[in-house]
C-alpha cells in the first residue's frame, strides 16, 4: 500500500529476520501483527492489515497471516479465537456431511458460512479428512475439508455476511496484489542486470512495456484496496473489496505470468520463488466462488450514485443527423 | 450530493437537457443548426456558473476546490452533458495566459472565456510532429517593426473550424534548436492567410481540421512570455490535457452504470456481457479512486491515467456495441447510435495527447527507472 510504507518496512524487516516459517509467525504475534482486526472502524487498520498480509504472502507463502486476520474480522471481538485461524469457503453438503475450502491449512480452528450464510465456527479436531483441491494450490496452504455437520458450531452475533464475506475478498485480493507487486519490482531489477545480446534487456521498449502493463496492473489493485478500505470507514457497502478480489484474480495472476515469462528459464522454477507468488495469486482467484461469485457481487452492487433525470435516448442521435 | 455547486449543477441540469447529438469528448458540431445549440447551452453552463467556478474571482470563478470540481464533473457526466465547446479554453489556454500573460493579454482573453463567448483551438501537432512535438516546424519570424509572419502547418485542431481563437506552438529559433527554440501564440482564426481544412475521421464527423498559415501576420504582442518559453508553456498544457482526460474516466463511470441499466433490462442474463462488465466496472473504479483529488498517481506514474483511461474506454465502448447487436431490442435506437459513435471516437483516445506507446515510454523511464531505447 502506497500510504503505509512504515509498515511495510517494518515488516519486511521482521520477516527477513525469520526465514523460518514458524518463527515468523512467533515473531508476528509477539508483536501484536495478529491482533489486528480489519475491521469498518478505520482504514487505517484495515489497511495495515492487507499490508501484513501481503507482505507475509511475498515471504513466507505458507504462513496464511492473511486467512489469520480474515477470520479474526469475520468473528465478533467476543467470540472465541484460536491461536491460528483459517477461513473455509464454499462450504456445502446436507447438513449432516459438510464440505468446503479451508484457507490456512494448518489452522487449530476455521469459520465460515452455511449456504443460509450464518457464520459459522469448526475446530481442527472436527474435521475428518482433509485433501488437497487442486495440485498447484497444495503449498498455497489450501485444501479440501470434509466435516460432520454436528461439528459445525453457529456464531452468533457474527458481522452481518455480506460485510465478513466482503473482508475476506479484501485480504485475499490483498495478499494477491502485494505479490503481484513484488514480482513487478523483482522483473524490473532483473532484466536491468540480465545481459543479452550485449546489452542490458531492460533496453528492450518491447520488455519495458510489458512491465509498465504489470505496474499499471499493480497500481489499479492497490487503489480498489485503499478505495474498499476507506469505504469500510465510511460505512458504504464494500464493493471495492469484491472489485479487488476480481481485479486481482485476472490482474495479478496475469502480472505474474508474466513475471515468469520475462525471467525466462529460471522464472519456471521453484528456486526464485515467483511460483509460489503464483500460488497465492491463485489462491485470490479461486476461493470465495471464483471470478464468477466476484463479478456477481460487482454487478449486484451497481447502482448510479446521483440520479439527475433519465435522459431521453431515444431522441438522441437524430437518425437522420447520423 | 451535499455541496451546494453540486446541487445547483443537478438543478441546472434537470432545466438544461444536454444538446442533442453531442457525443462524449471535444467534438465538433456538424452543422451551423448545430453550432447554434452547443454554443447556446455552452453559454448558459458558464452563466449558470458551472463552467469555471475553480478559477479565482477576480477572473469570474468563485475559487472551487479540487473536490467540489470533481463531484460538479460527476454531476455533468451522469446527464449524459458533453464537454462545452470551450473546453481548450478553459483548461489548456486559460491557464497558461494566467501564469505567463501580461495584464492586457490577461484582460483580453480571461473574461471572454469565462463567458463562454471564445472557442479557443489548439495548434501543436503537426504532419511530421505529433507526440515528437519538439520537431515542429511551423516558423514565426519577427519583422523589424516587431510583428511575427507565422508560415506553416497544423493539423489534429480540434473546433479550429469554429474557433475565434488558436493556441499556437511555433519556432521562433533553429530546427536544431529543437524544444529551446519553440513560442507560444495567441492567433485570432480569422487573421488573413489562416486556411482551416476540416478533416473526416472514422466517427463520420470532422471534429478535427487541419490549418495552413501562409506568412500570416500576428501583432508584436500576440506571443505569449518571452520567445523560446513555448514547450515550457506547452508542457503545461499537454500535462493539464492528460489529467483532464483522466478525468474524463467520470464519464466511464456514468457509462458503466447506464450499461449496467441495459443489461438488467434483459430477460435472460448473459454470463459473458456481465463478466466483461465486471471486470471492466472494477477497473474503472480503480482508475476513479487514482484520479479523485485526495489520492493521486504517483511520482513519475502520472501519464497512467491517460493510458488507462484510453484503453478502458475501448473495451467499454467495445462491450456497449456488442451490446447493441446482440440484443437490438432492448436498445433504444438513439442510444445505439451514441455507443456506436464512441466506439470510434474512443480509438482517437489512445492517439491523441501523446500516444500510449510513447507515454509507456515516458512510464519506463519516469516511473521505473528503465534506460531510454
Amino acid at each position: 500500500m502506497t500510504t503505509l510504507s512504515s509498515e511495510q518496512a517494518a515488516l519486511t524487516a521482521l520477516l527477513e529476520r525469520n526465514h523460518d516459517g514458524a518463527a515468523a509467525w512467533d515473531a508476528l504475534a509477539r508483536d501484536g501483527w495478529l491482533d489486528l482486526v480489519p475491521d469498518r472502524s478505520s482504514w487505517a487498520l484495515a489497511s495495515v492489515a492487507a499490508t501484513v498480509a501481503g507482505t507475509a504472502g511475498v515471504y513466507h507463502p505458507q504462513l496464511a497471516v492473511g486467512a489469520h486476520l480474515a477470520a479474526t474480522a469475520v468473528l465478533p471481538a467476543a467470540a472465541p479465537r484460536a491461536r491460528r485461524m483459517g477461513v473455509v469457503t464454499d462450504l456445502a453438503g446436507d447438513g449432516e456431511s459438510m464440505t468446503g475450502t479451508a484457507w490456512g491449512a494448518e489452522a487449530d480452528a476455521y469459520v465460515g458460512w452455511l449456504p443460509d450464510q450464518r457464520v459459522v465456527s469448526i475446530n481442527r479436531t472436527d474435521i475428518e479428512q482433509t485433501a488437497s483441491p487442486m495440485l498447484f494450490l497444495e503449498d498455497a496452504s489450501v485444501c479440501r475439508i470434509a466435516v460432520a455437520g454436528s461439528s459445525i458450531n453457529i456464531v452468533e452475533g457474527a458481522d452481518p455476511p455480506e460485510c465478513a464475506r466482503a473482508q475476506v475478498a479484501f485480504i485475499l485480493a490483498a495478499e494477491a496484489t502485494a505479490v503481484a507487486t513484488a514480482a513487478t519490482s523483482r522483473t524490473g531489477e532483473y532484466l536491468a542486470q540480465r545481459f543479452a545480446f550485449g546489452r542490458p534487456l531492460a533496453g528492450q521498449q518491447v520488455l519495458q512495456h510489458r512491465v509498465v502493463d504489470m505496474r499499471l496492473a499493480c497500481l489499479t489493485g492497490s487503489a480498489l484496496l485503499e478505495r474498499a478500505a476507506t469505504e469500510w470507514t465510511d460505512g458504504a457497502r464494500p464493493r471495492s473489496s469484491w472489485a479487488a478480489k476480481l481485479h486481482a484474480g485476472q490482474q495479478s495472476v496475469w502480472t505474474i505470468e508474466q513475471a515468469i515469462q520475462l525471467h525466462g528459464g529460471i522464472g519456471f522454477t521453484e528456486e526464485l520463488g515467483i511460483a509460489s507468488w503464483l500460488r497465492i495469486a491463485q489462491r485470490c482467484r479461486l476461493l470465495m466462488g471464483g471470478q464468477t461469485q466476484a463479478a456477481r457481487e460487482v454487478l449486484e452492487s451497481v447502482s448510479p450514485a446521483i440520479t439527475p433525470q433519465p435522459r431521453d435516448w431515444a431522441l438522441d442521435f437524430d437518425p437522420g443527423m447520423g | 450530493m451535499t455541496g451546494e455547486l453540486q446541487q445547483r449543477a443537478l438543478a441546472w441540469i434537470q432545466q438544461n437537457q444536454p444538446p442533442l447529438g453531442a457525443g462524449a469528448g471535444s467534438r465538433a458540431p456538424r452543422s451551423t443548426d448545430e453550432e447554434t445549440r452547443w454554443r447556446r447551452w455552452t453559454i448558459d453552463l458558464h452563466t449558470a456558473g458551472l463552467a469555471v467556478p475553480h478559477w479565482p474571482v477576480r477572473w469570474g470563478g468563485e475559487e472551487a476546490s479540487d473536490p467540489q470540481m470533481r463531484e460538479l464533473a460527476r454531476v455533468l457526466r451522469a446527464a449524459g452533458a458533453p464537454l462545452p465547446l470551450t473546453d481548450v479554453a478553459i483548461n489548456l489556454v486559460a491557464p497558461a495566459i494566467m501564469a505567463e500573460g501580461t495584464e492586457q493579454q490577461q484582460l483580453s482573453h480571461l473574461p471572454a472565456i469565462a463567458s463562454g463567448s471564445a472557442i479557443w483551438t489548439q495548434l501543436f501537432s503537426e504532419p511530421s510532429a505529433g507526440s515528437d512535438l519538439a520537431a515542429l516546424r511551423t516558423r514565426a519570424v519577427q519583422r523589424a517593426d516587431g510583428a511575427w509572419v507565422v508560415t506553416g502547418q497544423k493539423v489534429w485542431n480540434t473546433y479550429a473550424n469554429i474557433a475565434e481563437w488558436g493556441f499556437l506552438l511555433a519556432r521562433t529559433g533553429t530546427i536544431e534548436e529543437r524544444h529551446r527554440g519553440l513560442s507560444m501564440f495567441l492567433v485570432p482564426m480569422n487573421s488573413p492567410g489562416v486556411k482551416i481544412v476540416p478533416i473526416r475521421e472514422m466517427t463520420g464527423d470532422a471534429d478535427f481540421s487541419e490549418v495552413f498559415f501562409d506568412a500570416v501576420v500576428l501583432e508584436p504582442d500576440a506571443i505569449l512570455g518571452a520567445p523560446g518559453l513555448g514547450w515550457r508553456i506547452s508542457m503545461g498544457t499537454l500535462a493539464a490535457e492528460r489529467l483532464v482526460v483522466g478525468g474524463l474516466v467520470l464519464g466511464l463511470e456514468a457509462e458503466y452504470q447506464r450499461v449496467a441499466q441495459v443489461l438488467r433490462s434483459i430477460a435472460s442474463p448473459d454470463p459473458e456481457l456481465e463478466a466483461r462488465l465486471a471486470a471492466l466496472i472494477a477497473e474503472v473504479d480503480g482508475l476513479v479512486w487514482l484520479t479523485e483529488p485526495a489520492v493521486g498517481l504517483p511520482a513519475g506514474l502520472e501519464s497512467a491515467g491517460k493510458v488507462l483511461f484510453s484503453e478502458l474506454n475501448v473495451e467499454l465502448a467495445q462491450l456497449s456495441v456488442d451490446i447493441a447487436a446482440r440484443y437490438p431490442s432492448e436498445v433504444p435506437v438513439g442510444l445505439a447510435r451514441r455507443w456506436n459513435d464512441n466506439y470510434a471516437y474512443s480509438r482517437g483516445y489512445t492517439i491523441s495527447g501523446g500516444a500510449n506507446e510513447v507515454l509507456r515510454n515516458v512510464l519506463a523511464q519516469r516511473g521505473l527507472g528503465f534506460p531510454r531505447t
